[in-house]
């Protein structure tokens, strides 16, 4: 039954995902990737991490996604009209079609993962694993946010010079 | 996990869903009630006996008005919009504890959808998708004041999930899970031989923070910016009738509900009676059930409790402006909450709590 | 604190004491804002980056990898982190000079700066894909930001947006080129990659060459060699010259310090002192000379027909790589001592180029050749370095850029079969002669029609003459640098 469970949910997923690229508004394509970031919180819950899926829907779906749809309601943009070159969309698609499958059969021919034990960590061990083998990244990326922060804040400074050349 | 479980496991759900919908009559009854108390008047006292067929009322007017759909907006989106509201309130009930367990022959279950070990994570995950029912019901109106308070709520709600998830942690760290249920059996006991072992005795400023952030949370006064009566006509809800309207209301009171019992499970002792424990109880009683029942209305009325002060908050309190809202948030409660989480942090390392 | 963790700290001062300068400048510009326009913000890099360089002279030796096995500590990491903070210092004094940045955003450029470098330090010495990662998005998101500073023209927006989309697509390819090799392997770090690769050698899947070519496109992006180098011209002509130059020299050589680890590490193995051979089944050498000549020949050939100077010397840039991955192909330490020069040697003549051409923009307010037209009369000290420079990226002897190509030359002849990419170098290097020749052309050979007054600070003569020397004194008495060089490849892990 998990196998069926897997099955759907990841139908959903890639339905979800491309319907975020083929939507003409940018509104609908902003739901159809929240719609996939759950889909995605479903297949963690299927690898018994519901830690993972949990802060996936609290960062992705509860933070970032909402900063996405802010953006695009503020800046309404007109949908791209109608989609310009039918034959290069379905030479593209059938290309993305064969290397899909290509990725298909190279991931499953004779794999023998190395990772094939692993258990799904409780969420006791990402902490402890946060705070001691993990320190030092984590610390470093404190650093590149507070500069990031930085370079955000200068990138939007208007300048004395007209914004356009 | 057998036949029998399941059929309990969707019975239960459908009561818990059906109680906590049943409080959002409870309290648009309680809300004029008390807001006319507060502001000296009588309230709604012509329908029924003392007014208490209000409700009734008003849920029949609701589902019988006309529900306008205006001629230039989003279609899907627009009706979507209520429905986006609504689905978070109910799946964040999921994790929410109302009582131990009762028993059915010699099986037990207990008084709660799921006993997720990341309960009270998940429901504030749950509880940050309620922003996409504001935001989609404002844009989709094609309506330039739902527009402004769809993004004042969004970008509110956003900026009060951290202290939310601040306040909290302290207590978190102090019990060392975030399972709602475990968090309150933590909680039996007495401290110091006086007052019961509730967690806001504990953790006085987590609780403030959290309090104050749960009121932003929901959009409710004194920071209810977003549906302004004077200032936006009536902000993200404005194009939407009866019982799309209702969505958004019942939505807004299921959220207080559950912020109410989120409080009342972290830091009031859930469903347990101060200075009762469970055996003493027990050895009263003699049966689970009836003991499950008296700790499902322990809970309710802790949480009844919670809303009334959030209708007394509102109809006392004036409204805050924006920026002030913003700066209470940022420059405010984030550092009373990291400085909650130093204190706690400093007090577990010299008197080990676990 | 345990002793490791003594150690550790010890072996990371110098990017902690970039940090702690970092940090300097931080609260400096918050609290003391009048000191912005001055020369503070270039004093405190400047300092932070000689301190930073006597920091890592002090590095003990003994321990291999610190921080629980993410990064490494050997001569090649040195020698790289030493190549980035001294860079990254000439380019702070670059940009102090160039008129296009605007004095009030000095220190958010100063700030930026410095963390780049920290990026780029985590990238070349890093032997766990997570620390590569972190390095790798830490220096491009940071770049993409450096890309559009000060400069709100159409173009300046144009090169930050084309960069962060192509880094946003390289970065999540990237890091699906890692999760399927933590899938197959069950490691992150390097040298357990490659135990398993060896390990497990016959019967290999697709799985993992897709993952590894993944990786390499990642890390083609920063260097930007074939098949993601479409960003470069674009993105060096839409942003500032102090920027263009940073990042010419500073993420290139990042990126092939990282691409040589981790190929190294986990797609070889040594089989001897500087001796490295390939897992069976993963022709390295076969690929990275592909992809050299590839690079080299779309640099070159798209050169040609630029009129643009700043695009020229980004076409040129992408033909340089091409180069470099030349002495890749060997896979021993001549090969890489022969980068680790050209890399010395292309720092010197391209942080040149680029001031020049930055000089010449923000007096003539064009980077089109025309504007460099009688240059060389009505400046000798630019036109004099401005020929060092060029023919030096030429290969001219008796610069250093000959010095170099014909080390790399030398280390592909030694590896059997490789003789047609050495002629299709030097192919190429006549190529190249065309298009620099083309702005020497234009500096001495063509008249202006009307003489601008050429007002070059003495910072700005100074500062190439100082570079200019180098760049000749290195393709004369080249030895003490191949030494260092060669050193520092031997203690590679």
């Amino acid at each position: 039954m998990t196998d069926g469970i897997f099955i759907a949910i990841g139908i959903f997923t890639l339905l979800c995902g491309s319907s975020v690229i083929l939507c003409k508004s940018p509104v609908y394509s902003a739901f159809s990737l929240i719609l996939s970031f759950f889909g995605l919180a479903g297949l963690y819950i299927l690898l018994e991490s519901p830690f993972i899926a949990v802060i996936q829907v609290l960062v992705y779906t509860g933070a970032i996604v909402v900063l996405f749809v802010y953006v695009v309601m503020l800046m309404n943009p007109n949908s791209s009209g109608a989609y310009r070159n039918w034959i290069f969309m379905i030479v593209s698609a059938f290309l993305a079609w064969a290397v899909s499958l290509y990725l298909l059969k190279a991931l499953t021919l004779g794999v023998a993962p190395a990772v094939g034990g692993a258990h799904a960590l409780s969420l006791k061990e990402v902490a402890t694993l946060l705070f001691t083998k993990y320190l030092w990244p984590f610390e470093i990326l404190s650093i590149f946010l507070v500069v990031m922060i930085v370079a955000v804040f200068a990138l939007a400074k208007q300048s004395k010079e007209t914004p356009n050349e | 996990m057998d036949q029998f479980d399941f059929i309990v496991l969707a019975v239960k759900t459908l009561v818990i869903l059906v109680l906590i919908i049943q409080v959002v009559p409870v309290m648009i009854y309680l809300e004029r009630k008390i807001a006319a108390l507060i502001q000296d008047r009588p309230g709604p006292n012509r329908v029924g006996p003392l007014g208490l067929l209000q409700p009734v009322a008003d849920a029949l007017k609701l589902l019988m008005k006309e529900d306008p759909v205006p001629s230039n907006v989003n279609k899907f989106l627009f009706q979507i919009a209520p429905f986006l509201a609504v689905m978070p309130a109910c799946l964040s009930l999921a994790a929410l504890p109302l009582g131990d367990f009762f028993e059915i022959g010699d099986r037990k279950y207990l008084l709660q959808i799921a006993d997720l070990n990341v309960g009270l994570l998940y429901i504030f995950a749950i509880g940050s998708l309620g922003i996409y029912g504001t935001l989609f019901g404002g844009w989709a109106s094609n309506n330039k004041f739902s527009l402004i308070g769809a993004m004042r709520s969004a970008s509110q709600i956003v900026s009060y999930e951290i202290p939310l998830a601040l306040g909290v942690t302290g207590a978190v760290m102090m019990y060392g899970t975030l399972s709602l249920r475990e968090m309150v059996f933590k909680q039996s006991g007495l401290l110091l031989g006086v007052l019961p072992n509730w967690g806001v005795f504990y953790q006085p400023l987590g609780f403030l923070v959290f309090f104050v952030a749960a009121f932003a949370e929901t959009n409710r006064l004194p920071f209810d910016l977003p549906e302004t009566e004077a200032e936006l006509v009536a902000g993200f809800h404005t194009e939407y009738g009866s019982m799309s309207f209702a969505s958004f209301f019942m939505a807004e009171y299921m959220a207080m509900t559950t912020m109410s019992a989120v409080m009342t499970t972290v830091y009031f002792g859930g469903w347990q009676i101060p200075y009762l424990s469970d055996e003493a109880l027990f050895s009263m009683i003699g049966s689970r059930n009836i003991l499950a029942l008296i700790q499902v209305a322990v809970f309710f009325t802790k949480v009844m409790v919670f809303m009334c002060i959030y209708v007394w908050v509102r109809w006392t309190l004036p409204r805050f402006r924006f920026d002030q809202l913003m700066k209470l948030s940022w420059g405010n409660l984030i550092p009373i909450g990291l400085i909650n989480i130093v204190l706690t942090a400093i007090g577990l390392y010299f008197w080990d709590k676990r | 604190m345990t002793p490791e963790m003594m150690t550790n700290l010890k072996l990371f001062a110098p990017e902690i004491a970039l940090t702690f300068f970092l940090c300097t400048l931080f609260v400096y510009d918050a609290v003391l804002p009048s000191l912005r326009k001055t020369l503070f913000p270039l004093i405190v890099i400047v300092f932070g980056m000689g301190l930073a360089i006597w920091a890592t002279a002090d590095v003990a030796t003994g321990v291999q990898t610190y921080f629980s096995g993410m990064i490494a500590n050997d001569g090649f990491g040195n020698f790289f982190r030493i190549f980035f903070f001294a860079t990254a210092a000439i380019c702070a004094i670059v940009a102090y000079g160039s008129k296009e940045l605007e004095t009030s955003g000095r220190t958010e450029f100063g700030l930026l700066l410095l963390c780049i470098t920290f990026g780029l330090s985590l990238m070349a010495n890093a032997t766990h894909l997570l620390t590569l990662y972190i390095g790798i998005e830490t220096a491009s998101i940071l770049s993409f930001a450096m890309a559009g500073f000060a400069r709100h023209t159409l173009r300046g927006n144009e090169a930050s947006i084309k960069y962060l989309i192509f880094g946003a697509l390289s970065s999540g390819l990237m890091i699906y080129g890692f999760s399927l090799i933590y899938g197959y392997t069950g490691s992150l770090q390097y040298a357990e990659i490659g135990k398993y690769l060896t390990a497990h050698a016959d019967g290999r899947p697709l799985i993992v060459l897709f993952a590894l070519f993944l990786i390499y496109g990642g890390i083609a992006y920063k260097i930007s060699a074939f098949p993601m180098h479409f960003w470069t011209p674009d993105v060096y002509e839409g942003t500032t010259s102090p920027v263009a130059t940073f990042f010419s020299v500073g993420p290139k050589a990042a990126g092939v310090a990282a691409l040589i680890r981790f190929f190294l590490t986990a797609c070889a193995t040594k089989t001897g002192e500087g001796v490295w051979t390939s897992i069976p089944g993963l022709s390295l050498p076969n690929a990275v000379a592909m992809i050299a000549a590839v690079t080299m020949l779309i640099g070159n050939l798209s050169a040609i027909g630029q009129t643009n100077v700043k695009r020229i010397l980004a076409y040129s840039s992408i033909a340089h790589v091409g180069y470099i991955l030349m002495g890749l192909v060997g896979m021993e330490k001549t090969g890489l001592t022969a980068i680790l020069f050209y890399l010395v040697a292309y720092c010197l003549m391209n942080i040149g180029a680029f001031w020049v051409v930055g000089i010449v923009s923000d007096i003539k307010k064009s980077e089109d050749l025309s504007a460099f037209r009688g240059m060389g009369w009505s400046s000798p000290t630019l036109g004099v370095c401005m020929a060092v420079f060029l023919f030096s990226l030429t290969g001219i002897p008796m610069f250093s850029g000959f010095i170099g190509k014909f080390l790399l030359f030398g280390a592909l002849l030694k590896a059997p079969g490789f003789l047609w990419l050495a002629i299709f170098g030097v192919l190429n290097s006549v190529v190249s002669l065309y298009y620099y020749s083309k702005i020497l052309k234009a500096m001495y050979f063509e008249r202006d029609e009307q003489v601008v007054a050429l007002d070059l600070l003495p910072l700005h003569r100074a500062g190439l003459v100082l570079l200019a020397i180098p760049t000749v004194v290195l393709g004369l008495f080249f030895g003490p640098v191949i030494e260092f060089a060669e050193k520092a490849v031997l203690s590679f892990l």
